[in-house]
C-alpha cells in the first residue's frame, strides 16, 4: 500500500448534540480516531450544556436571568466576544438578543418537540400572546437592533446585559464549536485530515496526501437528495442556513421559520430558501449564511459589497434561482457543477 | 554662524529621534495581536482567525474544558456510532480517562479493510438547512 493510500484512511463516527447529528472523519489510526471522537463527543456535549436555551441550568440561562454583573466562563466570554464583532460585521442583522422573538414566533422548544407538538394548543397560544406584548414593548422603545445588547469588562470575564434583554446564541455557538474542536485535532492531536460536520456546519482539513474533500448540497425542499453539484475543498468551511427546515405552522395556518429579522423582529420576510457560505471559518460562514438569509437576495449583495466580502457564497431563492456571489475565476474548481442563475463577482 | 548649524543640527538630530521611536512604536503596535484583532473587527474581516491567534499562546476555553472534564464523568461514548456497523469493547481515551467505547460503529464502506477496523473513506460530506 502506498504511503498516499495509507495517510487518506478515514474511520467516521457519528453522534446526536445540540439537537443535530454530528459527523466525525478522522485520517488516523483506530486507537488515535477513537480517542478524537471521544473527545470531540464530550467537547459538543459540554459545549450544550452552556448554551443550551432548551437546557434549564445551561450558563446562558442563568445569564439571562441574570441582572447585574455576572462573572461568566471563558467558552461565554470567547463565544459573546465574537458574537459581538459578527453584529458589527453584519450590521445589526446578526443580533443575539432576539431570544424572546423566537419564543413569540413559537420556537420555546427544541425543533424536535416542536415537531412532534404539531400546531399550537389552546395553552400555548396563551403564551404566545403574552410574550407577543414584550416584543412589542421592545419596538416601541426603539429598539436598536444593530447595537449589542451587552457589555464586557475586558480581562475580567464579567458581562452585563441590558435590562430585559435576553440572549440566544444558537446562531453562532455550533460553527463556533466545530471550528474551535477542529482546531484542536490539527493542532494538538496533529490529525493530518478530518472533518467535523454538526447539523450540516463543516469545518475540514486535509494535506496533498490526502484526496479533496467533496460536499454535496442538499435540497431545501428534499433532505434526501441533494443538488446537482458540489463543493470540493482541501482545507476550509462550509456553512448553510435556510427557512424550509426549522419551519412550522401556526395557528392561523401561516408558517413561521426560526430566522428571527431583529429590524421587525419577526420571521424573517425573504425571497431566500437556503444558503450556503464558503470560507475558512465555519462561525463566519454560518454568520453570512444566515444574514443572507434573513436580507434576501437583493439587500444580500448590496451588504456583501459594502463589506468587500471575500466568501464564496450560493443560495437558491423560492423562484427556483440560484445566485452566486464569489471568486468566479475559482468557481469551476470549488463549485463543480451547479446551474448558477445569477452570478456576482468579488469587488 | 557655527551656533546656528549646530542648533540646526540638533533640532534634526530631535526630529529624526522622534520620527523613528513613533515608527518603532508603530510597527511594535502593528504586530501585536491586539492590533490585529481591532484591524479585523474594524474592517469586518477574519475576526475568528485573529481571535484564534491571540489563543496560541494560552487557552483558556480548552483549559476549561480540560479541567471540567477532569472533574465530571460526562465522556462516555454510550450513543456514538463508529461506522462499521459492529459494536466492541475496545478502550477510547476521553478527556484525561481511559472509557468504554460501546456504540461506535465503524463506516461499512465496499472497498474498506476489514482487518484493521479502517475503512476506506471517501471523503464526501453533506450540507443543507439545519
Amino acid at each position: 500500500m502506498s504511503r498516499t493510500e495509507q495517510a487518506s484512511r478515514l474511520l467516521k463516527f457519528r453522534f446526536r448534540a445540540m439537537n443535530t447529528d454530528v459527523e466525525v472523519q478522522l485520517a488516523a489510526g483506530r486507537e488515535e480516531a477513537e480517542h478524537a471522537a471521544a473527545l470531540v463527543k464530550n467537547w459538543f456535549e459540554t459545549q450544550e450544556q452552556r448554551f443550551s436555551r432548551f437546557v434549564a441550568d445551561s450558563e446562558l440561562n442563568r445569564l439571562n436571568r441574570y441582572t447585574g454583573w455576572m462573572p461568566i466562563s471563558a467558552a461565554m466570554d470567547e463565544v459573546l466576544s465574537l458574537a459581538y464583532g459578527y453584529i458589527g460585521q453584519t450590521e445589526g442583522i446578526f443580533q443575539p438578543g432576539i431570544s424572546q422573538a423566537l419564543r413569540a414566533s413559537g420556537y420555546d422548544v427544541s425543533f424536535e418537540q416542536l415537531q412532534q407538538r404539531g400546531l399550537p394548543q389552546s395553552g400555548i397560544e396563551r403564551q404566545l400572546d403574552s410574550r407577543q406584548s414584550d416584543i412589542t414593548d421592545m419596538l416601541r422603545d426603539e429598539y436598536d437592533y444593530s447595537r449589542p445588547r451587552w457589555i464586557q469588562r475586558e480581562g475580567s470575564r464579567m458581562v452585563h446585559k441590558d435590562p430585559g434583554t435576553e440572549l440566544d446564541l444558537g446562531g453562532i455557538v455550533k460553527g463556533w464549536a466545530v471550528e474551535r474542536i477542529a482546531d484542536l485535532l490539527q493542532r494538538t492531536l496533529h490529525i493530518p485530515a478530518g472533518l467535523i460536520n454538526a447539523g450540516e456546519d463543516i469545518q475540514a482539513w486535509g494535506t496533498t496526501l490526502h484526496p479533496m474533500w467533496s460536499v454535496q448540497v442538499t435540497d431545501p425542499y428534499q433532505e434526501e437528495r441533494n443538488l446537482i453539484g458540489n463543493i470540493q475543498l482541501r482545507k476550509g468551511a462550509i456553512a448553510t442556513s435556510g427557512v424550509v427546515r426549522r419551519q412550522w405552522q401556526n395557528r392561523d395556518g401561516s408558517l413561521s421559520h426560526h430566522l428571527i429579522d431583529p429590524r421587525t423582529m419577526e420571521p424573517a420576510d425573504t425571497d431566500v430558501l437556503q444558503c450556503t457560505v464558503l470560507g475558512q471559518h465555519t462561525s463566519q460562514c454560518e454568520i453570512i449564511a444566515k444574514t443572507v438569509c434573513i436580507l434576501g437576495s437583493a439587500e444580500a449583495v448590496g451588504w456583501l459589497n459594502r463589506h468587500y466580502d471575500r466568501h464564496d457564497v450560493l443560495w437558491m431563492t423560492r423562484d427556483g434561482s440560484t445566485y452566486f456571489r464569489g471568486n468566479t475565476d475559482t468557481l469551476a474548481e470549488r463549485w463543480p457543477g451547479f446551474d448558477l442563475d445569477h452570478r456576482f463577482s468579488l469587488i | 554662524m557655527t551656533r546656528k548649524k549646530r542648533n540646526q543640527w540638533r533640532k534634526w538630530q530631535a526630529s529624526a529621534a522622534a520620527t523613528l521611536t513613533v515608527a518603532a512604536l508603530f510597527q511594535y503596535v502593528r504586530t501585536s495581536d491586539a492590533f490585529d484583532v481591532a484591524y479585523a473587527a474594524a474592517n469586518g474581516n477574519d475576526i475568528s482567525s485573529t481571535a484564534s491567534t491571540q489563543i496560541d499562546a494560552q487557552d483558556d476555553v480548552m483549559d476549561e474544558w480540560t479541567n471540567h472534564t477532569d472533574n465530571s464523568d460526562a465522556s462516555s461514548n454510550g450513543g456514538n456510532s463508529l461506522d462499521e456497523g459492529t459494536t466492541d469493547g475496545s478502550k477510547a481515551i476521553g478527556p484525561n480517562q481511559d472509557r468504554s467505547s460501546g456504540g461506535w460503529i465503524i463506516n461499512q464502506n465496499s472497498n474498506q479493510d476489514t482487518d484493521s477496523g479502517y475503512s476506506r473513506g471517501n471523503y464526501q460530506s453533506r450540507t443543507g438547512a439545519s
